[in-house]
């Protein structure tokens, strides 16, 4: 685990980024969405370089197509690559899905079946990303609203077998795993039985939006009470994984998010 | 094909396309129902999502054309480009480039009483992409003095000035310089029917400039982004207007033909 990445961290949006620039901020550890920081030149990627010089980073990607049946995107993995090189990234993670298909991009996270098949292509494609980057790649499960009928075994398995053939690290989204609870069923703590917790590397926090009876993963709320309530037994079993506040809809001020920060470390300490 | 890559392209068609029957009806058997959500509402949120997200990119990409129609207006136009122009590319940055083409497109063939008045909208939105991709251009390297001295002073004529990677330049017939700024900061609309624009945009440290150039100093401009050599150039109406594009930084390099 890298050093530098401690504590509860934040999700760096654009909006917030020159009042955190201007009168810096109380936070161990930002995120970047890698995605909105590849400008080759100008003001953003100026900025990004200044929190950069400031805060321990890591890059959250959205686009590297993980279980997808098109060829990788070098091109964007260059890019990715060359980002997580200038802000020294801790590390760099994305998602357990598919994001384009017969060249088409989604830009959405599109849910994967958990077959033996899918399992050796993503693993072939983790591999291979490891090997262009020179470093493990961090997955990060997803909330899902489709479930593929053909899958022989749950997402933590897969995740677990896919740490095992690739040694990539385990993006813990606690608020998708209760999304996916709650719309599909699934067993929690069948899920943390097999998920392989000491690959875990970071843990995500963020708030979702109810609707006719389902979740949605909006990321435009607090994060739950629910959803405080497992991560709490989560960090009982993984204390010292690095936990960031994802906000990406209708962004309060950036206050709201620091407070979010600080209750996600007491909870990790004990508190409430 | 494999069954991940056929479950794949069913799902991708089943986003793709707002005939919503059958396409759905081709994913369902491939889906286990037990929780809350169904199939069909499950398709729904990833089309809505995919929808949502390019129709945001295009939203933030034309503030101003999409102030000037309002947003119903605005997503009737969207909803044409997202049919037509599936996204290529994981950055959504450059999704709106072909956005005033289609627009330009969908005006010539069905615009009503809807649109009176807007032709000069296919322009607009060509220079809101043009502006808003300076957003994310390359910064030049310093310009190397000694190199164009030399090239000056051993091959002039064949020496090629190369415009800044942050710099574009756009002709219309429409006054759109004047019509953005008039939307963007208020302030009164210049008459469609005035006089053409003739305009460069870069960006200079951190900020983004638009200027109108004389019929001349365009055409040397836009000749210097051809990759006319100097030599070529010497004679023209212009010349004299070298200097003050390099004092501007508007030339990041040169290079030999």
């Amino acid at each position: 685990m890298s050093d530098t990445i401690r504590g509860a961290g934040l999700g760096l949006r654009m909006p917030h980024v020159a009042e955190i620039l201007d009168h810096g901020a109380d936070v161990p550890w930002f995120e970047l969405l890698a995605d909105n920081h590849l400008a080759a030149g100008g003001p953003i990627s100026a900025q990004t370089d200044a929190v950069a010089s400031r805060w321990p980073l890591t890059l959250h990607c959205v686009g590297m197509n993980i279980g997808g049946t098109d060829a990788l995107d070098f091109d964007y993995l260059a890019r990715i690559r060359s980002l997580a090189k200038r802000v020294e990234a801790a590390w760099i993670s994305d998602h357990l899905c598919f994001t384009s298909c017969h060249g088409h991009n989604f830009h959405d996270l599109l849910p994967l079946p958990y077959t033996s098949e899918a399992l050796a292509h993503v693993a072939a494609r983790v591999q291979r990303i490891q090997d262009f980057f020179g470093q493990p790649l961090v997955v990060e499960n997803i909330s899902a609203y489709l479930r593929f009928r053909e899958s022989n075994r749950s997402e933590a398995e897969f995740l677990s077998e896919l740490v095992e053939r690739t040694g990539c690290g385990l993006l813990l989204d606690v608020n998708n795993l209760y999304v996916n609870h709650v719309n599909h069923g699934e067993d929690i703590d069948a899920y943390l039985a097999a998920l392989p917790l000491a690959a875990v590397r970071e843990i995500h926090l963020a708030g979702y939006s109810r609707q006719d009876g389902y979740l949605l993963d909006t990321h435009d709320h607090p994060v739950h009470p629910p959803v405080w309530s497992l991560y709490a037994r989560v960090v009982e079993a993984v204390p010292e994984v690095p936990t960031l506040i994802e906000w990406d809809n209708d962004l309060p001020a950036f206050s709201v998010l620091l407070d979010q920060a600080r209750q996600a470390d007491s909870v990790r300490l004990g508190g409430d | 094909m494999g069954p991940l890559a056929g479950l794949q392209t069913c799902l991708a068609a089943v986003l793709e396309t707002d005939r919503s029957g059958q396409d759905v009806e081709e994913l369902l058997p491939l889906l286990w129902e037990a929780g809350r959500i169904n199939g069909t509402v499950g398709a729904r949120i990833y089309r809505n999502n995919t929808k949502a997200v390019r129709i945001r990119a295009l939203e933030s990409t034309f503030p101003v054309c999409l102030a000037i129609l309002g947003q119903d207006c605005f997503r009737a136009l969207c909803r044409d480009y997202l049919d037509a122009f599936p996204s290529r590319h994981p950055d959504l940055n450059f999704y709106g480039g072909a956005f005033a083409d289609s627009v330009a497109g969908f005006l010539a063939h069905h615009a009503g009483a809807a649109f009176t008045g807007f032709d000069y909208l296919p322009d607009l939105l060509r220079f809101e992409y043009l502006h808003h991709e300076l957003h994310f251009a390359a910064d030049d390297p310093p310009f190397d003095t000694n190199a164009f001295a030399r090239l000056l002073r051993e091959r002039a004529d064949q020496t090629v000035l190369i415009p800044s990677a942050a710099l574009r330049v756009f002709r219309s017939p429409w006054p759109v310089l004047g019509l953005w700024r008039a939307h963007k900061d208020g302030g009164s609309l210049p008459d469609t029917a005035g006089t053409e624009d003739r305009l460069v945009l870069w960006r200079s440290a951190h900020a983004i400039s638009v200027e109108r150039l004389s019929e001349d100093a365009f055409d040397l401009m836009k000749q210097l982004a051809e990759g006319v050599c100097l030599g070529d150039l010497c004679g023209h109406t212009a010349a004299w207007a070298l200097q003050d594009f390099l004092r501007r930084g508007w030339i990041s390099g040169c290079r030999l033909a």
